[in-house]
């Protein structure tokens, strides 16, 4: 049985492109200053306080393994159930529907929690799983 | 959010890091026993700085500022980071527009030892 077609947030970062379900997106701020944070895992770059809460910014092409991409200037703030986080962005695309669930792009680590090709507009994205990447990620992964 | 009274803020590098007054024994000259707090941030760190003393260990840090303050607001940890240094954050404070870890001392010197130590 397929789903119907599902707005997502199409962003691109280091090259590629990801989506993450519309809703769960909760708005796109400009890069601030980090504050570092000790023991922190190479792909978590800091952490920024904003509307009196903090938000961990997370590199996605570091987590993924790829070399590191400093061009982004903005983050996607994704909100879940558990708790936010912040992805990199070097551009945001816009809103796509994207139909049915792609395979997952691994079997382990985060690309477990991504799923792909997904065809959009501007080309193909992985579409991330925010609910699963999140608890992969408070896992101390 | 849960209010604390007097914290260290401690310079490390380029990096900050307020740890509770109730957890620091005394503040010392840097010896060769202590656990460089630099090593958190994957970093080498500076030959002198100051020792904030817990029980008997010894972690060293580039300065040292007490805020013998009144309640400071403390932010909540977001889940992501939640096991960073091995749960040694206990959450944030923002000062002067600086958002600042807070740490504990034991937990931060066993999740040293730790990475010392090795897997």
């Amino acid at each position: 049985m397929s789903e119907g077609p599902r707005g997502h947030l199409v962003f691109a970062c280091g090259g590629s492109l990801y989506a993450v379900p519309a809703e769960r997106a909760s708005e796109v701020v400009n890069l601030p200053s980090l504050t570092r944070v000790p023991g922190a895992a190479p792909h978590l770059l800091g952490v920024f306080a904003h509307r009196g809460e903090v938000l961990p910014v997370i590199d996605l092409t570091r987590l993924i393994g790829k070399p590191a991409d400093e061009a982004f200037r903005r983050v996607v703030v994704v909100r879940v159930g558990r708790g936010v986080m912040a992805f990199t962005a070097t551009k945001v695309i816009g809103v796509s529907a994207i139909e049915g669930a792609p395979p997952r792009l691994g079997e382990s680590g985060a690309l477990a929690f991504m799923h792909g090709p997904a065809r959009v507009p501007s080309g193909d994205c992985a579409t991330i799983d925010p609910e699963g990447l999140l608890e992969f990620l408070a896992r101390g992964r | 959010m849960k209010p604390i009274d007097g914290i260290a803020l401690c310079r490390v590098g380029e990096a900050r890091l307020a740890f509770p007054c109730d957890e620091i024994d005394a503040i010392a000259a840097v010896g060769p026993d202590a656990l460089g707090a630099a090593l958190a941030f994957g970093d080498v760190g500076s030959p002198e700085g100051k020792a904030l003393a817990h029980g008997h260990r010894l972690l060293q840090v580039d300065s040292v500022d007490v805020l013998a303050t009144t309640a400071l607001a403390v932010l909540p940890v977001p889940a992501v980071i939640a096991r960073a240094a091995g749960g040694a954050l206990a959450g944030f404070v923002l000062l002067a527009g600086d958002l600042w870890p807070i740490v504990s001392v034991g937990g931060l010197l066993d999740f040293l030892e730790s990475r010392r130590s090795g897997p």
